[in-house]
Formats: structure tokens, sequence, C-alpha cells
């Protein structure tokens, strides 16, 4: 070997060398790098948005996962409660909301007494930094449990609104000036009951559970109402939207014959999956509740129009799966004697299931995120106050949704609805974004290359 | 990379759009109002916006919402252009970005133009953002910095609440929706059809 | 070795355009190419033959540094092209595949004019200094692919429009439209119909008085065809390497002979 590594050809040219780069070659590179640069510049501002809404999202939204809250311990007085002193549920049930104030009034003066605390504050405005939900809570708890009349019991109430804001740095002293809500002294007086313990934050359980609220009472507004309204319509959806889907897509991919009717049939079905949602509104406001007299605002009305929406994803992403399926399972299958229905259902379908649930899981995803048609069909405008208890008042009783209700906290006056909105939001991606995960992974998982 | 970015590009393209909309209405609006309004408190000390709902804030937002759904749809398309293409090119000595340039893109961009329209047809349609960010004043106005109202808007405005189906209100909202139907599916079969025949050329 | 010797002494009259020395091509924990020494003469057309899998294509890639960017691939060794080692940190592929064109086993022509697909390397290569030059260079490369009859008057027509053999034949113009040195080609009629590689075979030929050409294939009848000289690559290895009608009569290693016969691959 020596003699030939001294032996190939001499030294090219210099200009022609592979060692030297030649001006052209330094151009392009730079060019390249030019290139790539836009590249990379495009990336950082998608990203950048993305960082933006990301942490516009999370730093608005998180405060109302926290809510402030009020311990007092409130004497039941029987005076007040129940005159007759014989604990007849009747009897009790007389007292209004309206008897109860007196006892959160005094509850709340004999608080601040106790703790030594100076303020000129008369026991109106001292009650006024409970939420007005305070003495509907009370009365509740004495309907459940009328025994405890004349004992002393602790409760926590929820502080109003702009008291839970002035603890989250939304409300400060100068935002207050002409607002006849609070007065600097009741700030100063919070101040003092923070410092005491008796005013704290904590976790807001009810912002997940609870129900909606009137404009009057952003403290006490939760998802957990609309999130069942959302459920329910999720339920018709899957319960429509799949079994049609996947008949359609099996007849449309493996019985049917290929001539102009299938064509158009295909070609409108992935036109109608790119239809603005509005249109699929406005269509269900006319056919179901113009037309059919489904009432207004029920997750039925929501669901229905929904799987309209959904169908055409659903059928074009099962019909992608079965056509991934070489047809050489279905030769196998027909070549055994199978026939064509049982080589479909034994051998097609379950090989097309995954790709199947994916694009179910996320036409359902598409769904539960979409309002445009929902504010069409009523499911704004009002407070959805109580939890169905049966499948037929869930799917009929009128309910609102997640992204309807966010939209409606959107819409208030107060911007104590606004942290509602941001939290609702992170609520609903929270859901969005675990379907959607189990969809990609779920097609990894799964995904075949013939 | 490839692997990790594209399922995020498809979640992101999943987020709804009454985040968008409640992102224009919260963020974006103020924002724009605290740039380019507000006379002599604002950032600039221009007066040309007078109210965060503006044609502009819509605008900017439904960009950002159309990103990750442009860049989906495209990034399928300049996948389906056959790997060998790409090496054809590198082959003779072409670098990446010219490859990209002279070979990808031209033999991408049927493909490309019809993902835009089909963008277009989805920002036409698109209601809550426009709902939440672009006011509701019927104008007709060339400043992208007013108020004004979409054919969307107009349809949710009048077919919220209680409806009358008799009324002439109704009507015309059904009227916007059947013209919104047609517009964006002109603009649909025009985009699937330039996918689909460029999709054709590479099977 | 011993082989390798004895050729050396036979051959040193030619120039000598490729020569790598112990080359080992490892992908991952695979050893894909085991210590591979050839050398590769101007004007010469030089097959590649072996059963599937054994590294010819692999190898031919290398020498174009197409495999540069699969990050699990590794190579050692070195590889010198007119005496420089390509490898060498100093070289920028983009340069070296001008000198080095390489021709696909599918023809891809780019959906572009076929006008456009002939002068796109001399365009970015920026060999051309104007329009009368480009229009030259593409009759020239052309010419030499044994296709201008068959398109001159449609040069405005897609390059995809062609048949199969008029395809390869026209990246083979894309290929040498650059000015290559070396033609590396990759199984370039295993996609053809007969007729279509008797063309290409012929062109082969007419193409050894201008380039050094290096042609992988499956075939055997058509190496000892187009070739003067065969390289026998199994499992990695490279068995035997010599002028193509002693390796067809008389080849040294058992191995060889059992492939030739047809006994293995």
């Amino acid at each position: 070997m020596t003699d030939l590594s001294s032996s190939p050809t001499q030294p090219a040219a210099p200009e022609n060398s592979l060692l030297t780069l030649n001006k052209r070659t330094k151009a392009r590179n730079a060019a390249e790098r030019r290139f790539k640069a836009y590249g990379i510049a495009a990336i950082s501002v998608g990203l950048i948005m993305l960082l933006v809404l990301v942490t516009t999202i999370v730093s608005r939204g998180t405060g109302a996962f926290q809510q402030t809250f009020v311990t007092l311990n409130v004497e039941l007085l029987e005076s007040k409660l129940d005159k007759s002193g014989q604990r007849n549920i009747e009897d009790i049930k007389k007292v209004t909301t309206f008897g109860y104030a007196p006892i959160v009034k005094s509850a709340m003066k004999e608080t601040v007494n106790g703790l030594g605390l100076q303020t000129g504050l008369k026991s109106k405005e001292l009650a006024g930094l409970l939420s007005k939900s305070a003495v509907a809570q009370l009365r509740a708890f004495v309907l459940a449990n009328p025994e405890q009349i004349g004992k002393t019991v602790e409760f926590r109430f929820l502080a109003q609104s702009r008291v839970d804001g002035y603890l989250k740095g939304r409300v400060t002293r100068e935002s207050i000036e002409n607002d006849k809500n609070i007065s600097p002294e009741q700030l100063d007086l919070v101040d003092a009951l923070v410092a005491a313990g008796v005013i704290e934050k904590s976790f807001n359980l009810d912002f997940i559970l609870g129900s909606d609220a009137s404009d009057q009472r952003p403290e006490a507004a939760g998802m957990g109402v609309s999130m069942m309204g959302s459920l329910f319509m999720m339920l018709v959806v899957l319960a429509l939207a799949l079994p049609i889907g996947v008949a359609a897509s099996i007849y449309l991919e493996e019985f049917a014959p290929k001539n102009w009717m299938t064509d158009v049939i295909e070609v409108n079905i992935a036109n109608l999956a790119a239809v603005p949602s509005i249109v699929y509104g406005i269509l269900g406001l006319a056919v179901f509740i113009n037309y059919r007299h489904l009432p207004m605002s029920a997750p039925l009305v929501g669901g229905l129009v929904l799987t309209l929406m959904t169908l055409p994803t659903i059928i074009i992403s099962t019909r992608a799966s079965l056509k991934a399926v070489p047809p050489s399972i279905r030769d196998a299958a027909l070549g055994v004697g199978a026939s064509k229905m049982q080589s479909v259902f034994h051998h097609v379908l379950p090989l097309a299931a995954p790709g199947n649930l994916t694009g179910t899981i996320i036409g359902l995803a598409q769904a539960l995120g979409e309002t445009a048609p929902l504010l069409l069909i009523g499911m704004v405008g009002f407070i959805a106050s109580n939890a169905p208890e049966t499948l037929s008042e869930g799917l009929l009783s009128p309910n609102s949704a997640m992204p309807a209700q966010i939209y409606e906290w959107a819409k208030r006056a107060d911007p104590a609805f606004y942290e509602r909105a941001w939290g609702g939001i992170i609520i609903l991606l929270l859901f969005l974004v675990t379907m959607n995960t189990v969809a990609v992974i779920l097609r990894r998982r799964f995904e075949r290359r013939w | 990379m490839r692997s990790f970015a594209k399922p995020l590009l498809e979640i992101l393209a999943g987020i709804p759009t009454i985040v968008y909309g409640l992102f224009a209405l919260l963020t974006v609006g103020p924002l724009l109002l605290k740039l380019f309004g507000q006379g002599e408190d604002g950032v600039f000390g221009l007066n040309w916006m007078s109210g965060a709902t503006s044609v502009l804030t819509a605008g900017v937002v439904m960009g950002i919402m159309l990103i990750p759904f442009v860049s989906s749809l495209s990034d399928d398309i300049i996948n389906a252009v056959p790997q060998s293409l790409r090496d054809g090119s590198l082959g003779l000595g072409a670098t990446k970005s010219e490859t990209v340039r002279q070979v990808v893109l031209p033999a991408a961009l049927p493909g490309i133009v019809g993902a835009i329209l089909l963008a277009a047809s989805r920002a036409i349609g698109e209601t809550m953002i426009v709902v939440m960010g672009a006011g509701a004043i019927a104008k007709f106005s060339a400043n992208p910095f007013e108020s004004m109202t979409t054919i969307t808007t107009r349809v949710v405005s009048q077919l919220t609440g209680d409806t009358d189906f008799a009324s002439p209100e109704t009507l015309v909202a059904f009227a916007l929706g059947l013209s919104l139907f047609v517009l964006t599916l002109g603009l649909n079969v025009l985009a699937l059809y330039i996918v689909r025949k460029y999709r054709e050329q590479y099977d | 070795m011993n082989t390798m010797n004895m050729m050396d002494k036979a051959l040193n009259t030619t120039t000598t355009k490729i020569a790598a020395r112990n080359v080992n091509v490892y992908y991952g924990d695979s050893h894909a190419i085991k210590d591979v020494n050839v050398e590769i003469d101007a004007n010469t057309v030089t097959a590649f033959i072996g059963p599937s899998g054994c590294g010819k294509s692999t190898f031919l890639r290398w020498i174009n540094r197409m495999n540069d960017t699969i990050d699990i691939c590794r190579v050692t060794g070195d590889i010198l092209l007119d005496g420089e080692d390509i490898y060498d940190k100093r070289v920028d592929p983009v340069q070296l595949r001008a000198q080095a064109g390489l021709v696909f086993q599918k023809p891809n022509p780019f959906p572009k004019s076929i006008y456009d697909n002939v002068s796109y390397g001399p365009r970015i290569h920026g060999l051309a200094r104007n329009k009368a030059e480009m229009n030259e260079i593409v009759e020239k490369s052309l010419r030499r692919a044994a296709i201008w009859d068959e398109v001159k008057d449609r040069l405005d027509a897609p390059g995809t429009g062609l048949s199969g053999g008029q395809q390869q034949r026209l990246c083979i113009a894309r290929a040498i439209a650059t000015e290559p040195e070396v033609l590396l080609m990759d199984e370039p009629c295993s996609a053809l119909d007969p007729i279509a590689t008797a063309q290409v075979e012929e062109l082969i030929d007419e193409l050894r008085a201008s380039f050094s050409v290096v042609i992988v294939t499956h075939s055997m009848q058509q190496a000892a065809r187009v070739s003067q000289k065969t390289a026998f690559f199994h499992l990695g290895n490279l068995v035997e390497f010599g002028p193509t009608g002693q390796i067809f009569t008389n080849p040294e290693d058992p191995r060889t002979e059992s492939y030739i016969t047809g006994r293995i691959g």
C-alpha cells in the first residue's frame, strides 16, 4: 500500500481543490445560513406567541382556583331561627335568608370585637365583607341540621369579590375610589383580619364543582354545572357520531360502488368538515328548535348540533384508517371463504380501530371546545344553578357548557368574572390537551406501516 | 424533533377559539389600545383607537390562531414531496436551502396555496374571536383600528336569546348564514380541489 | 491484500481517481462496511456487484457524502478524491457533490421542464455566465446523455412526462451537466425495461471517455457488459476487485465464484 499512497494524481489545481472553499461555495453557504435563520426566526415568533398565550392564561387563571374565605363562629340564635322552639322543619323554613342577615352581622361584629380591633364601620359594612351568598349558606346548613340551632358553629364564608380581589392584588386602594361596594376603611379591617387569620385564601373546590352565580356574586361562580352540560353533550355526540360515522365509512370504503355518486358524497364530506361551525348552529336552531320544537338550551340539542359538526371529521379519519389496511388482508379473508361482511368485521375493522378511535377522540375534543353553535341554540345568558340529577334531566333541562360558560363570564361587567373565565379556560384546556395527547399516543402506539 | 413538534402543532391547532376570543378581548385588545390609543396616556401618544375592540385586534389574534393550522397542513404537504427529489437535488451538489427553495417548495406550492385558502375560509367563518374582539358596529371603513362587524357577529347578535322565528331579523340572520355557507363552501371546494390535484401528482 | 498488491502493479499506468483506504462504516451498532480498500481509475467503468444488503450502495453514497445527514452513521478510514480526503473537515459536501454526481436507482426528474432539470445543476453552481452558455450546456449534456434527439423539440415539457428510460437518461444528463469528474450510478437500470436498459448501458460506455464511472448493479451480466473493473462485495467485505474479465472467468476467491455461478446471493 505504501507505494500507492504516493502514486495518486498530483495535487489538483488550487482553484479546484476540495480542501479550500471557493468563493461561490462561501456565498452559497452564507445564503444557506440566512435561509436557516429565517426559519428559526419564524419558529421563534410562533413559540413566543405560544408562550405569551400560555403565560397569560396561567397567570390570569390560576387565581380562580384560590378563593378568600372568612372563618366565623356563628351563634345560631333560637330566638331568631325557631321562635316556637319545636324544631319543626316547616317552621324553620319560614325564616327567609333575610332573617339570617342579623345573625351573620352579629357574628362578624363579635369576631371583630373579640380580636380587640378598633373600627368605625357599621355592622352592615362589616357584614359587607362577606359574600351575599353567606346567608344562603347559613340557611342551607340550618335546614339540613336543625338540631344545631341554639349552638355556636364555626363557618367558612366566602369573602366578597372585592376582598378576594384585594388579597389577590386585582383590587387596590386606588382602584376602589369610586366603588360603592367597598371602602378604604373596610380594607383596613381586612388587613387586620388577615393578620389575625380570620380571613385567608385557600383552594377553591367550588370553582371546579360548583354552579354559576349571578352578576352580584362572582366569588361564588363555578364551572361544575356547565361541565355536566358538556358531559351530557359529549354523551350525545359519542352515542350518535361514532356509530353513524363508522357505519358510513365502512359503507363508503368497503361496499359502495365507485361512481360519481360516491365521488360527490366524498367531496361533500370533505367540504362539510371545513364549513364554519356557526352554520351548524343556524341549522340546529332551525331544524331542532324551530321545526322539531326541542327545548331551547338543552344539552340534547347542543349534542345533536355538535354531532352534525363532528361527523365529517370522524368519517374522514375512519375512512383513512380503513384505507390504510392493505387489500391483501381482505383478499386473505375472502380467500378462505369469509363473506364480505365477515372480512370487514373480523379483520379490517379491528385493524382500523386505533385510527378510528384517534379520529373519534379528536372529533370529541373539537366538539368540546366549540362555542359558536351553542350561542345560537341558547346555551348562554342564564344561570345554570342546579346540577342535573337524572339522565333525562341532564339531557333536557337547560344547561350551559364549558366554553359557553366562559363566554358568559367574559361578557359580564365585573372584572372579577374575567379571572373566572381564564380559570375556566385552564380547566377546558386540561380536558382538551389530555384528550389530544391520548389520541396522539394511541396513534403513535398502534400506527402500523404496511 | 419532528416527532415531537408535529403532535404539538396538532394539539395547538386543536385549541378552541373561545381561548383566542378571550385572549383578544382581555389581553390583545387592551394592549393595542395602550399602543395606538388613549391619546396622551398611551405609549406612543397616538389616538387612533377609541376602544379595545377593533378589526386589528381580531385580525392579530386570528393570525396567531391560524399559525399552527397552516403550518400543520403545509408540513403534511411538504412531507409528501418524495424524498427522491430531495436526494436528486442534494446529489447534484445543491445546498439544503437551494433544494428547499428550488425543488421542494415549487413542488409543494399548489398544496400550500390550498392550505392558505382553507385557512382563509376558516377565518371568514370564525365566530368567537370576532364576536369578542372586533366589536359589533356595522360600518364600512378602511381603518383597521375601528371596530366593525362580520357576518358571523351579525348572525350571533341576531339569533342569540329568545328567537322569534318569523321576525325579519331572524330571516336576515338565516340569509347571512346561507351566504356564509356558500362563500366558505366555494373556497373549500377550490382549496380541496387544489390539494387533491396536488396529491395525485405523487401517488 | 495479496490480490490488491498484484492489481496495483497491473494498473499503475492509469490515474487513480478515487482511493478508499481501510474504510469502515457503522450504522449505530451494525458494521455495514468492513475495511474496504479500493482504487477507482479515471476513464474507467467500475462495477460494484454483490447480493442485496452487501454494502455496495452504501459505499457509493459515502463517496458522495449523501449519508452525512444520517446521525447514527459513522465512517472511519479515508476516501480520497484526486488525493484529497473527502471527509476532511475543510471539505464542503456541496462542493464535493459537484465533482461526484450521483444518479439514483429510480429516475427522479424534478417536476420542472426538461430544460430546467438539466440547467438546475449548472445554475446552482454558477457554471454559465449567460443564457447562451446555459443553452449550450443543456444541449451538450442532453447530447452526451443520448437523449437530445428525442427531446429537442419539447424542452419546455415537464421532465416527469417522459418514459422511464428517457427519465433516467434525463437524470444522467442532469448529473453530467455540472461537469463532474466522477459519475456515481446506483443501480441506474433496475427500474427500467430491457430496451431502456440497453440504451442506458450503451450510454455508460460512451460516458467513459469523459468521466470515471462507478456503477452499482445487481445484474452480473450488466457488470460484465459495461465495466472494465469489477468489485465484489459480500456482507460488508470487499471480497475481490480486479479486471472484469478476470473476475468473471477466473475468480480467485471461492465466494466470488459461488456468487457468479449463482450459488449464493
